[in-house]
């Protein structure tokens, strides 16, 4: 890396803001997707809009690349480098600037972390929905660029239904202040088409969200599923709740596997040992809302099998219960030190088969699978549980996560629900886009990038962004 | 095809020396045929207006300057209806009514619910405008899982897809949505379909003034009822409020205890139709439209016959005159606002005072241009 950048950063943001230092920079090197890592030559971490700006300007002068990074916790190589260039991480940028409860809108830095949002607006009686399983730990400004979901948003949707606004910078330094909460953007809704960029477009350093009431009531059931059938069962279940149109706020679940890791761990739930699949759900409402919904779902769970059924009594077990779902990615590692989290949609008509496939799947590539996911989205987690020093067992890992995906979009699904593309699923892109459509992507992310310095590598495959009237490739650049 | 003139009585283009005239319009029944007239238009360099029905094109402002109209009325029909997983997917000429009727019958409900009958899925995007409904459902763009639109004769794109969650590749239905037709012609979508609602009930109280009005709707606002929409309805003679609950019937009855005990009694009533002229402002997010004044000093000087304020999403509807049709009403309007709300946004159009940033503007035109690399479709 150029000393003259370093020291230009260094005087925007001062020495402590700039990783330079071998070690420091390891923890960068990699997000949540631990199979694929790489160096950055060097982290910065602005405090601000200005600071982010100045950087920014600086290292487009240079013709550096850039990659922004939340938390690293994303689950795709997203916030990791592949040839080297500037981390600019917002772990800084925690700020939550403005609570406004009359109009339910909260403006924060992009680097706040999900939950601490949420704290800072319950006092108001309001909360903000996008709840991924990570929210301990990931950034408002993840969440924007990989346009996360999380267990709640088969109520309340996706994190784009929940951005009013954002401050963004753009590659070479300019501000876009897109902050001002709208009710429906004026000309090109270039808010909406921020959100799952994947951090190609710019960074966010501001984001404007939306906050809803908290829920006058909370009703949090388990149903259990045992013997053979019983996570065909619990699909079954879903897709009948989704059938006859029952609107709970929460719907997931948990196999056998996922069970057995949880109730080893400190995330220990009170899941049945015996269990071959759990269905977690949460209902919401008004009183008679929650009592007839519920009531509805208990009676509907029963006639496709579950074999127990109970409801959280105290917010310590209803907390309890849901640790054990959010902490099941983490308790997986008492099955083996790596886990490859899959993330494909399926039409929700069709979890049982592509449940089923995913098995197949794996026991034919000899490795364990522990599914824990959001049924009620039709977003499948295949986690396959492996160690990472074992190349062979890692090679039949791609292959077996690849096959996945290929089945899920063969039954009418998609590569991703909820993690992005990211590097990881690059080759796949074409399974579900033509030449011609990921042409018009790669025009629209020229337009915000044009020398394509933002996170190159990730999100679309950049050969294929040719020119118009070039020969469509469908080459990989990674 | 059928290349026909005159236009549509209601609205004229403009034409490219900014006369107001008539223009023709072409009607393709298939997509061959669609693709034949962006050939034409990229080869004569003529620009492109796409038209579904023309009930949102009459009342934009200003008219666009264009050389023809793509009418897509006739690219019509339902590519995939899926009410178990919650899905319809159709062409872009399809109309809405058709779609909700058909969601309906397998007790589905199709968002936004629009007030006219003929409007189409195309045009329901691409003016992006908002249903009686919003308030619980949200604006179109939350309805909209993913399109294809033609952006040429050679050139189409797709983005997201027929599930209710997907996050592949950039969202570029975002953009369409509320586009106005201006970077593309959407060919086919997909919307997200909601459980049927199996109780609507519509309830009206009448109060002396806007203001008590204003006031009791933003009290529902802050209690646990849910409603589809809190309206206020004003003029001369009359200021109303109606609530649209809808849900399990226990539920709704619940609510109505619940608002009754607040707001006193309520009359039962039916759902009111939108006066056939209007001009809608949609403010900035403000649940509260603390501004009952400055929205009837408008109504005054607009000559409006009725206001009708959307509660919780901050909008209002002018219902013009004869005599105060459009752009007059438009221009009044924004000359009557005392303390104009920050980016007021009145069809659309971008209000002096309230500019994007240079930079925001510059950003918009390179989207709008790799959208629409040949620059065939009017903006
Ligand atoms: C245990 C576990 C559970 C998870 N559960 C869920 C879940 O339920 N739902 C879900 O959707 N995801 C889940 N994830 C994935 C991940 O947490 C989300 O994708 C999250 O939004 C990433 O946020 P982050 O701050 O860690 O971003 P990072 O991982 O640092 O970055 C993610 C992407 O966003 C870009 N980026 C980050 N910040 C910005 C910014 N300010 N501006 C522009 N681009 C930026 C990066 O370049 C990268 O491409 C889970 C991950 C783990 C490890
Ligand atoms: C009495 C009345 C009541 C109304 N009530 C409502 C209401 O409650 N809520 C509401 O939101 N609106 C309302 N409107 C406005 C209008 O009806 C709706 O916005 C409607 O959805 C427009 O549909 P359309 O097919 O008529 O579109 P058009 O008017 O034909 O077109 C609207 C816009 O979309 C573009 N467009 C049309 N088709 C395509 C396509 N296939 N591809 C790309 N661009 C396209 C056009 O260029 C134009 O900019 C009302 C209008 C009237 C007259």
């Amino acid at each position: 890396m150029d000393k003259a950048l370093i020291d230009g950063l260094i005087e925007i943001i001062g020495k402590d803001a700039v990783v330079a230092d071998e070690t420091r920079l390891m923890s960068y090197e990699s997000d949540a997707l631990a199979m694929y890592h790489e160096k950055a030559d060097l982290v910065i971490l602005p405090a601000d809009t200005a600071e982010t700006a100045a950087c920014m300007k600086l290292i487009a002068s240079f013709g550096v690349p850039i990659v922004p990074r939340g938390a690293g916790t994303g689950l795709t190589g997203g916030a990791r480098p592949i040839e080297g260039g500037v981390v600019v991480a917002t772990s800084r940028m925690r700020q939550v600037f403005e609570v406004n409860p009359t109009d339910g809108f909260a403006r924060t830095g992009a680097g706040l972390v999900n939950v601490d949002l949420t704290h800072a607006c319950e006092d108001h009686g309001l909360f903000y929905a996008p709840d991924p399983s990570s929210q301990r730990a990931c950034t408002i400004g993840g969440n924007v660029a990989n346009n996360s979901g999380g267990p709640h948003g088969f109520k309340y949707g996706s994190t784009t239904q929940h951005i009013l606004g954002l401050v963004i910078v753009l590659p070479d330094g300019e501000v876009l202040d897109l902050s001002e909460p709208r009710v429906d953007p004026e000309g090109v809704d270039l808010v909406g088409l921020f959100v799952g960029s994947e951090g190609t477009f710019g960074i966010a350093t501001e984001v404007t969200v939306k906050l809803v009431p908290t829920p006058e009531v909370v009703e949090t059931l388990l149903a259990v599923y045992t013997g053979g059938e019983g996570l065909s069962k619990a699909c079954d279940t879903v897709s009948e709740i989704i059938r006859v149109g029952l609107e709970p706020s929460a719907i997931e679940i948990l196999d056998t596997l996922t069970i057995a890791a949880v109730e080893d761990s400190v995330f220990a739930a009170g899941y049945p040992r015996d269990a071959s699949a759990v269905l977690l759900m949460e209902v919401e409402g008004t009183p008679t809302e929650v009592q007839g919904t519920s009531g509805d779902i208990m009676k509907l769970a029963k006639t496709f099998g579950a074999t127990e059924l109970r409801s959280a009594q105290t917010d310590a077990e209803r907390a309890m219960l849901w640790a054990g779902r959010k902490g099941a990615f983490g308790a997986m590692g008492r099955i083996a030190p790596d886990l490859y989290v899959a993330d494909a949609v399926v039409p929700r008509t069709k979890l049982r088969e592509m449940v089923r496939t995913t098995v197949a799947i794996a026991e034919k590539y000899q490795l364990k699978l522990a599914t824990v996911f959001h049924a009620g989205d039709g977003n499948l987690h295949p986690n396959i549980c492996y160690d990472r020093r074992d190349k062979e067992e890692t090679r039949r890992v791609v292959a077996a996560g690849a096959e996945i995906l290929e089945a899920c979009v063969a039954a009418g699904g998609s590569l991703t629900g909820e993690h992005g593309i990211g590097l990881e699923k690059l080759a796949e892109i074409g399974l579900l886009f033509s030449e011609q459509d990921l042409q018009a992507m790669g025009r629209v992310r020229r337009a915000w990038d044009p020398d394509l310095r933002m996170n190159p590598g990730k999100a679309l495959p950049l050969r294929a962004c040719v020119e118009l009237g070039d020969k469509p490739k469908s080459s990989v650049e990674a | 095809m059928h290349m026909s003139t005159p236009f549509e009585q209601q609205y004229r283009g403009a034409t490219r020396d900014g006369s107001q005239d008539e223009l023709p319009v072409a009607s393709p029944k298939t997509e061959d045929e669609t693709r034949e007239l962006l050939r034409f238009a990229a080869e004569d360099g003529l620009k492109v207006l796409p038209r579904g029905c023309g009930t949102s094109l009459g009342l934009e402002e200003p008219r666009r300057r264009a050389d023809f109209v793509i009418d897509t009325t006739q690219l019509a029909g339902v590519i995939a209806f899926e009410p178990s997983d919650g899905t319809v997917t159709a062409l872009a000429g399809t109309t809405m009514a058709s779609l909700a009727e058909l969601a309906a019958g397998s007790g589905r409900r199709l968002c936004p619910d629009l007030a006219h009958t003929k409007s189409t899925l195309g045009g329901a995007i691409a003016s992006g405008r908002t249903g009686e409904d919003r308030l619980r459902y949200g604006p179109m763009r939350d309805q909209v899982l993913g399109l294809r639109a033609m952006l040429s004769a050679d050139i189409s794109s797709k983005s997201g897809g027929r599930l209710v969650k997907n996050v592949a590749g950039y969202d570029l239905h975002r953009a369409h949505c509320g586009g106005r037709g201006q970077y593309g012609l959407i060919v086919e979508a997909t919307l997200r379909l909601h459980p049927a609602l199996p109780k609507e009930l519509h309830l009206m109280r009448r109060f002396d003034s806007l203001e008590a009005a204003i006031d009791s709707g933003n009290q529902i606002l802050s209690t646990p009822c849910r409603p589809l929409s809190i309206r206020v309805w004003h003029n001369d003679d009359e200021t109303s409020l109606q609530v649209h609950l809808g849900g399990r019937e226990d539920v709704v009855s619940a609510e109505v205890l619940l608002l009754e005990s607040k707001l006193g009694d309520l009359q039962e009533t039916t759902s009111r139709p939108l006066p056939q002229t209007q001009i809608r402002l949609d403010g900035p997010i403000s649940r509260t439209i603390d501004a009952a004044h400055w929205v009837e000093v408008i109504r005054k000087k607009a000559g409006a016959s009725h206001l009708i304020a959307d509660l919780g999403i901050a909008s209002v509807c002018l219902a013009t005159t004869p005599t105060s049709h459009g752009g007059s009403c438009q221009q009044a309007s924004i000359a009557a606002l005392p303390a104009r709300p920050k980016g007021t946004d009145l069809f659309g159009a971008t209000q002096p005072g309230t500019s994007p940033s240079a930079a925001i503007v510059a950003l918009q035109s390179r989207v709008a241009t790799g959208l629409d690399p040949l620059g065939i479709f009017s903006r």
